[in-house]
């Protein structure tokens, strides 16, 4: 109940002035209600008096055109001085360039069957012109379709036209990584090309990997045109919103509003989520509403993808929020922070069709599933699980930071430190699993960033961010427990290398199935090493306190590795 | 009553309260000086459950801050040093939210408000448009919303006009509730305060009615007026061995002042 006062408190106290607020919803009603969905197709009315092509103009949905066959056709509306003909057969369409009848202005093309020839007539209006490259751009695929139907099973004259075959192979890497595996290439080749009764002349031995042959006109490069749509839906709401999120958590802080409420009768995570509950329903609905618009089927399987992404740059925000002490320091690690998070989550939906890795992303998984692709519940799974950890552990961490002790100027690791509480061994271990995700998000960040656009692996800077990454996390939890009782160094050591080297081995097992069987033969090396590498490297701080010494043993033991792998 | 048991707070590099052991009495109102850094703020903080001590305990009515904490709050009215409220809010939904946050039914909140808002002179308007003394006003009708056993004001009159200080002190005072002050116009606290905490370096230096304090940490002055001229004596022996031997015109008694007593007690401590 406190949690809805606070909310409600949050929601009218926001920043941004109600009026804006109720212009930006009714804008967006108007949007989803008044703008019909299909607005792209239908722009311009096309008549014909021509049964088959009727047909083929109104089955396909690839160019807007809305036919039309509300006329009667007089031979005497072509001006006989400019007949053009329009040939199916051949990739040069001849266009007709007037229309003189004044009862069919509101047509923008119309193609007439005068009996012998087929005649495109359009107006010299830029619109007229558009409608008849539509009507065009749709015969020729028509065409082409046409002619490879007629190349697979009947392998006429085809190849005379188009001479020169390139075979284009997708290779689907999906398929490595789950259980649903392609029929053997040979097989899927063999489906395609039993009709054919032998290669034809000129052209040895070409296969097709593809359902549907192309021509070079019609082929380009897959841009995820839509997986970007979908991602730019999800992610404009999300800035714009924790923005403002992060102005009322910093307002708390910085300004001291936080204090009354936190002498008053509530719980910490009251406040907490009555501070968050407005701006994340805020961003559910919005995201909801327009991917729903889009794709009404599809849109309660993202919910739970949808829902990390949102927390994951909400606990983010707030830790920021709470992190800085200034709004200058809040606006720039909220840039940098929340671009690196964005990265992670934008980048790899581009790779969906290179890698599995791509499911790292809870992106990938709903753009995937947006657009009618399936997702298995294996890789819904990795796609959400390391943000899900991420995002409690800073929601935690942070959440024993939104107090008035630690709203004074300490420092961040300080801070932490204070906030984190392992008192117990069993708690370290715990922690020691937890961070191996914020370990793996670190270090996908850093490939995403350095790795993708360079297109070669810096091996060296990766083993170098990998072991300071992963030695900072794992041993501040060895710091915090040393700090609050006395503790065997060794002990501790073991305790946090086995939690850290138990989350690597299950979630490399979990994202990839296939090494489960190799595991069973490689136990030893797979997981007793690293788990003597991890503990040795904590055992090493607990006993220095200090963080390079680690960091460097680290380092050394992955040069090895890769040293005796590339051997 | 506050009890405060052997209460310590320690930082990284300074420990700002040490091992401080105070009672509060019931129905008084306490002023609690010092100079910077003397642990006022961290005492009052940790009485409203802002700062968790780092040894001892604080009591509230016997009732721990440590071990119930939500139990406490619900007896405590605080106000911070900093006017910090939610500017876009109006003063009534601001008063109203917190009156529901403590459970207060709305009527009843309601009715509170308008009688508190009547005898503090302010108006239902919104709180970016309120001066430092309107919003300090609005903080004292918040703090008493819940209708609490203890309010902890820390620094209630700072950056505020005479009239209105003075204004809001006996307003302080009227309400005959167990009370915490800290303040710097020592002045001031004087009028309205029963007894005077004297904190330093995190320790108590004193802890008495204000009388006692003064008689204890002060000097008072006598200034005499005989046949030939006037003397001055901070020493009252001198001054009775004087005026017997003496025939004297006037003698002025100068009582020093609870901000005079402050000075000349912590007159090295800025260096």
């Amino acid at each position: 109940m406190n949690i809805i006062k606070i909310a409600r408190k949050e929601f009218s106290n926001s920043s941004v002035d109600k009026r804006t607020v109720l212009i930006a919803i009714i804008l967006v009603i108007s949007i989803l209600f008044f703008v019909p969905k299909d607005f792209n197709t239908k722009l311009y009315k096309v008549g014909t008096n021509d049964d088959t092509l009727l047909q083929i103009l109104s089955n396909s949905k690839a160019i807007p055109v809305d036919l039309t066959t509300d006329f009667s056709f007089n031979s005497s509306d072509i001006r006989s001085d400019e007949p053009l003909q329009l040939d199916l057969h051949s990739d040069t369409i001849l266009i007709e360039s007037k229309i003189n009848n004044p009862d069919y202005s509101y047509i923008d093309a119309y193609i007439i069957n005068n009996g012998t020839s087929l005649n495109l007539i359009y107006g010299r209006s830029t619109r007229s012109k558009a409608a008849a490259k539509a009507v065009i751009d749709i015969l020729v695929a028509y065409n082409e379709a046409l002619y490879a139907h007629d190349f697979i099973y009947n392998k006429t004259a085809f190849n005379e036209l188009y001479p020169v075959w390139i075979e284009i192979e997708d290779y689907d890497f999906r398929y490595n990584l789950s259980d649903q595996r392609p029929p053997p290439k040979e097989e899927r080749m063999l489906s395609l090309s039993r009709n054919f009764n032998q290669p034809a002349a000129g052209i040895a031995d070409f296969t097709l990997t593809s359902d549907e042959p192309t021509t070079p006109a019609k082929m380009s490069i897959a841009i995820p045109f839509k997986s970007l749509i979908f991602s730019l839906i999800i992610l404009t709401p999300l800035i714009f919103i924790s923005t403002s999120y992060v102005g009322s958590v910093i307002n708390e802080k910085i300004n001291k509003k936080g204090s009354l409420l936190l002498t008053a009768p509530l719980r910490l995570y009251e406040i907490i989520i009555g501070k968050t509950l407005p701006y994340i329903t805020t961003c559910c609905v919005i995201s909801l509403s327009v991917m729903a618009y889009l794709e009404p089927n599809q849109v309660l399987k993202i919910i739970p993808a949808l829902m990390v992404i949102i927390l994951a740059y909400f606990s983010l925000s707030f830790s920021l929020a709470i992190a800085a002490r200034s709004y200058k320091e809040m606006s720039f690690f909220k840039t940098s922070f929340g671009s690196l998070l964005i990265a992670y989550l934008l980048i790899p939906t581009l790779f969906i069709s290179i890698t599995q890795f791509a499911y790292m992303s809870p992106l990938t998984t709903i753009t995937q599933i947006m657009t009618g692709a399936n997702v298995s519940l294996q890789q819904y799974i990795f796609s959400i699980l390391p943000l899900t950890v991420f995002s409690i552990i800073l929601y935690y961490v942070f959440s024993n930071l939104f107090n008035d002790e630690q709203f004074a100027n300490q420092s961040l690791i300080n801070k932490i430190i204070n906030a984190v509480r392992i008192h117990k061994p069993y708690q370290l271990f715990l922690y020691s699993i937890a961070v191996y995700p914020i370990a793996v998000l670190a270090e996908s960040v850093f490939l995403l960033l350095v790795v993708f656009p360079s297109k070669t692996i810096p091996i060296l800077l990766l083993i170098i961010v990998a072991a300071v990454v992963e030695e900072i996390l794992k041993n501040t939890g060895v710091r915090i427990l040393m700090n609050n009782r006395k503790m065997h160094p060794i002990a501790a050591g073991l305790l946090a290398g086995l939690g850290f080297a138990l989350a690597e081995k299950i979630i490399l097992l979990f994202s990839i199935k296939e090494l489960v069987q190799y595991y069973s033969y490689f136990i030893i090396p797979t997981f007793i090493i690293p788990f003597i590498i991890h503990s040795l490297t904590c055992i090493s701080y607990a006993y220095t306190k200090r963080y390079w010494i680690p960091v460097l043993l680290h380092i050394a033991y992955n040069i090895t590795v890769f040293m005796l792998l590339t051997q | 009553m506050i009890s405060i048991r052997s209460f310590s707070k320690s930082y990284e590099d300074h420990t700002a309260v040490d091992n401080l052991n105070l009672e509060i009495p019931e129905h008084k109102i306490t002023g609690i000086v010092g100079p910077n850094g003397a642990g006022k703020s961290t005492t009052l903080k940790s009485i409203v459950g802002l700062i968790k001590p780092t040894q001892g305990d604080i009591l509230i009515n016997n009732i721990s801050i440590q071990k119930q904490p939500l139990r406490v709050k619900r007896i405590i009215g605080y106000m911070p040093e900093e006017s910090a409220v939610y500017e876009n809010m109006k003063v009534d939904d601001y008063l109203l939210f917190f009156a529901s946050l403590y459970n207060v039914p709305k009527e009843t909140a309601q009715k509170k408000i308008t009688r508190l808002k009547s005898q503090l002179d302010l108006k239902d308007q919104l709180i970016a448009h309120l001066s430092k003394g309107m919003k300090r006003k609005l903080l004292i009708i918040r703090s008493l919303i819940n209708d609490p056993d203890v309010l902890v004001y820390d620094e209630p009159i700072s950056g505020i006009d005479p009239i209105t200080t003075n204004f809001l002190l006996q307003f302080i005072k009227k309400l005959g509730k167990t009370v915490i002050i800290s303040a710097h116009d020592l002045n001031r606290i004087e009028e309205i305060c029963d007894y005077i905490v004297i904190l330093h370096k995190g320790k108590v230096l004193s802890n008495d009615t204000v009388q006692k304090t003064m008689e204890k940490f002060g000097h008072t002055e006598y200034i005499v007026k005989y046949a030939k001229g006037t003397k001055t004596f901070t020493d009252k022996q001198k001054f009775f061995e004087f005026i017997q031997s003496h025939k004297i015109l006037d003698i002025i008694e100068n009582k020093p002042s609870l901000q005079q007593v402050f000075l000349e007690r912590f007159k090295n401590e800025h260096n």
